[in-house]
């Protein structure tokens, strides 16, 4: 908690150039990484972040999707976000359990870093999008250095 | 104040939508007669009075309008008998009633949409009227019928021997059958007085369901709120106890300001007191000149279906189909925590005695609880079936064949999202047979032997974990040889194949087969036969056609009991597991090598008892990258699905087991996974994912056809 705030702090002054009301609005976001990337997640669509969980693999389905978790009952869909976005596979992972469309989903990611509160303002347009990256809705630098691409779940899911 | 509203609204709808089928019922049956019985006319005298006090209430007024018109007409068919009603006029009648009663559900349906009421009812209250117009004018001239039955005078003897009253201005009992009353004052300047008597009526309802008031019709009559406020209102109950009951109904009515007992008359003059009001109601058997016995039969008739159809609503109780599914799958999740409990690894090797003969008592009150929620759920499909009797009806009016719809087994009881979907599909082949099956013209059935009304037989029955629906008619058949020509030009047969009967049938079946009304003009059918077969699919069940050339056709619906719990076989393919659906295996085969024989393109195909199957891996269909290749490492499972039959090649078989079904999620089902024939997937006892397989597409997948 007390980190964020920090980061809160170090993210105004940056934002605060603008000065504007809109820009004092900042989003949770869950930082999570993929294949040496930082993806952000808004915090709001994320349930639970689970490791070590059996998936069973579904046929018939793009490779991406790596089949279907029981999570207390509920059968979720897994999409592997490195395959998605045509990176190879690794082992070591964990499991984001996030909410579309009032419909649970979980992405396989690397590993999750921490949250981080980012202005609106601050949030800026990809300039090189190409079909790999119709994923990411925006960027944004992060206080402590690197850079944030905000992980866009409806795009993920239907684009 | 939003949401009591609405389920005021659902109640309404719930109640007229009933009302409405009951109905349509009545009016079927009494069609079939060319006469209205006095109980049937006392009935729908009955449902109009209740739709018109209920959408007055909801302030429908244009509903109510038309219900108070026709029960305005009924009344003068329930004073004189439906003998006033001269045969030429009755089919108007009939017609007219069910013009109304289309009516009724059109702005109901209104309702629901929550899109305004037309305006426009005057053509059919015009109707109404000029027939009523018609009837009277044919009747004697008798008393004004909108009047409320003014001042009926008691046949029996019993009342000349004046009621005993302590109050001289209470009013005499108006029918000997009701001699005990309660006599009540609303508080003065109280205003609406004949609104406040109705409400005490369906209060006093809910203690006695017979009872007859006076002045009547005081929900509709404004002008009997006068004579209420000055005179006090009336309530007649036919024995002292119902009376004594009823008035804690009184009491707890609004704005009452007084209320006597009154004691009417001595208790009528009978050996069986039981059954006060039997002579009275065997008066109309012996056609008594005296028009007054008619009005004290009819009140004390009505009043008795009314008292039944009150006993029955209060056994039971509607309830949102949704808390049924919240309830189905907390118990699905019950019945498999209980398995995972029960057959937990932890207790392997332990000797338990007490945990489990505990563990069995669990299981069989699990077990217990499973089937009565899944109970809860199976509806009969008469209502149904009782819609395609006016199916039925219009189209023989409109084509006019005459036909008649012949049902078996309505009571038959499947899940009630079943029955919903299954309800377009049997309509849409009811009235293929009506259109397409049943001869143009009559005498096309009498050259051919047959009865000149056509018949169609809706039937319905239990197969173990199915239910069997069959629709058949007796009309020209199919005529095999126009089917094929026409599956050629549509290239969907091959000029050069054989093909069996069955298989031709078939076509009618496919998509694409009919695409314009030509079909008619062959036996054809096939009108939409696609779409049946597909909205059948969905609810997990098939259709198949049989028919004879010039004797007829028949198409069998099978469908599921229920959706959500099936038995099902558990296979392994290297890691996955897969469930078959029980009903869909045949037999499971261990096979060698040379067992299997090859057609040109290398595909697969095993002999069984003189015939041969084509083969289908399922690690190859799925490609999946584990799983055996040797055939006499595996097993082979021989399945059936609608009209095909295959062998599927599986690594192990795991067992059978009852599994509960849940849907993939949407997400998943994007990808059209179904069409490969993964249909959902189910939790097994120890948290592990099986995926439930249907034979059907798996096939199709396959062999790419269809």
């Amino acid at each position: 908690m007390t980190e964020q705030n920090v980061l809160l702090e170090d993210t105004r002054p940056g934002a605060g150039s603008g000065g504007t009301a809109a820009e004092m609005q900042a989003t949770k976001y869950l930082i999570c990484l993929s294949d040496g990337l930082r993806y952000g997640l808004d915090a709001e669509q994320v349930v639970e972040i689970i490791t070590d969980h059996t998936i069973t693999p579904l046929p018939c389905v793009p490779g991406y999707v790596q089949g279907v978790i029981n999570l207390r009952g509920q059968i979720i869909p897994v999409i592997d976000l490195r395959l998605r976005l045509g990176k190879m596979p690794q082992d070591d992972c964990c499991i984001m359990v996030v909410n579309v469309d009032n419909e649970p989903i979980s992405i396989l990611v690397d590993g999750v870093e921490k949250m981080v509160d980012v202005p609106k303002g601050s949030i800026l347009p990809v300039p090189t999008q190409q079909s790999t990256q119709k994923l990411v809705s925006g960027m944004c630098s992060l206080p402590g250095g690197g850079t944030m691409l905000i992980l866009d779940c409806d795009l993920l899911l239907h684009g | 104040m939003g949401s009591g509203n609405d389920s005021i609204l659902d109640m309404y709808l719930y109640e007229t939508n009933t009302l409405l089928e009951q109905l349509d019922g009545i009016l079927l049956a009494a069609e079939q007669a060319d006469t209205f019985s006095q109980d049937s006319v006392n009935e729908i005298f009955r449902i109009m009075h209740t739709v018109k006090g209920s959408s007055a209430m909801m302030e429908f007024n244009n509903i109510m309008t038309v219900a108070h018109r026709i029960e305005d007409l009924f009344f003068i068919i329930r004073e004189k008998t439906i003998d006033i009603v001269p045969e030429q006029l009755r089919p108007e009648l009939f017609d007219m009633i069910f013009q109304a009663v289309d009516f009724f559900r059109g702005e109901i349906e209104k309702v629901e949409n929550g899109e305004p009421l037309s305006d426009s009812i005057d053509s059919i209250v015009d109707k109404i009227n000029s027939l009523i117009d018609k009837i009277q004018g044919n009747g004697a001239p008798a008393a004004a019928p909108a009047a409320p039955a003014a001042q009926p005078k008691a046949p029996a003897a019993a009342v000349e021997e004046a009621p005993v009253s302590s109050n001289p201005a209470a009013p005499a009992p108006s029918d000997a059958a009701y001699p005990f009353g309660i006599h009540v004052f609303f508080d003065e300047g109280s205003g609406m007085e004949n609104l406040r008597a109705f409400m005490l009526l369906n209060g006093v309802r809910d203690y006695s369901g017979d009872f007859v008031s006076f002045p009547e019709n005081v929900e509709t009559d404004a002008s009997t709120s006068e004579y209420i406020a000055e005179m006090g209102f009336m309530v007649w109950f036919k024995t002292r106890e119902e009376r004594d009951k009823a008035i804690a109904g009184v009491k707890n009515a609004g704005s009452v300001r007084s209320y006597e007992p009154i004691d009417g008359a001595v208790e009528p003059p009978k050996a069986a007191p039981a059954e006060p009001a039997a002579a009275p109601e065997a008066a109309p058997a012996h056609p008594e000149p005296a028009p007054a016995a008619a009005p004290a039969a009819a009140p004390a008739a009505a009043a008795k279906p009314a008292a039944k159809g009150q006993h029955a609503k209060e056994s039971l109780i509607s309830v949102n189909l949704s808390k049924l599914d919240q309830l189905m799958a907390v118990v699905s999740e019950i019945v498999i925590t209980e398995s995972m409990v029960t057959s937990s690894p932890d207790l392997k090797g332990l000797r338990l005695d007490n945990f489990t003969k505990s563990a069995r008592d669990l299981r069989k009150l699990t077990d217990d609880l499973q089937d009565v929620s899944m109970s809860l759920r199976m509806v009969p499909v008469s209502s149904t079936f009782q819609k395609m009797n006016r199916i039925v009806r219009d189209m023989s009016k409109k084509l006019n064949r005459p036909a008649k719809l012949v049902l078996i087994g309505e009571d038959t009881e499947v899940d009630k999202t079943i029955v919903d979907g299954i309800s377009d599909p049997i309509m849409h082949i009811v009235r293929n047979s009506m259109d397409h099956g049943l001869e143009e013209n009559q005498s096309d059935r009498i050259a051919a032997g047959k009865d000149p009304v056509g018949e169609i037989i809706l039937s319905a029955r239990h197969t173990g974990s199915e239910v069997i629906i069959e629709v058949k008619d007796d009309g020209r058949g199919a005529d095999t040889q126009a089917i094929l020509n026409k599956a050629i030009r549509q290239g969907l047969a091959s000029p050069d194949m054989e093909y069996s009967q069955k298989e031709i049938l078939n076509f009618m079946m496919m998509p694409g087969f009919s695409t314009n009304t030509e079909v008619t003009e062959y036996s054809g059918r096939g009108v939409g036969l696609d779409v049946v077969k597909k909205n059948v699919a969905e609810v997990g069940g098939t259709v198949s056609l049989s028919s004879e050339f010039g004797k007829g056709m028949t198409t069998t619906l099978k469908i599921p009991l229920t959706m959500a719990i099936m038995d099902g076989m558990e296979v392994s393919v290297g890691p996955s597991l897969f469930t078959i659906p029980i009903n869909s295996i045949l037999s499971s085969i261990k096979v060698t090598a040379d067992q299997i024989v090859y057609d040109p393109a290398r595909g697969e195909m095993m002999k069984i008892r003189d015939n041969y199957y084509p083969v289908i891996r399922a690690k190859d269909i799925f490609q999946m990258s584990e799983g055996r290749d040797n055939v006499e490492e595996g097993i082979m499972i021989w399945v059936e699905a609608g009209e095909r039959s295959y062998c599927l090649f599986v690594d192990e078989l795991l067992g059978e087991q009852q599994i509960v079904v849940k849907p993939l999620p949407s997400y998943v089902n994007s990808f059209n996974v179904k069409s490969y024939g993964i249909t959902g997937c189910s939790i097994l006892g120890d948290g592990s994912i099986s995926i439930i397989l249907d034979m059907m597409n798996l096939y199709n997948a396959a062999h790419g056809s269809y």
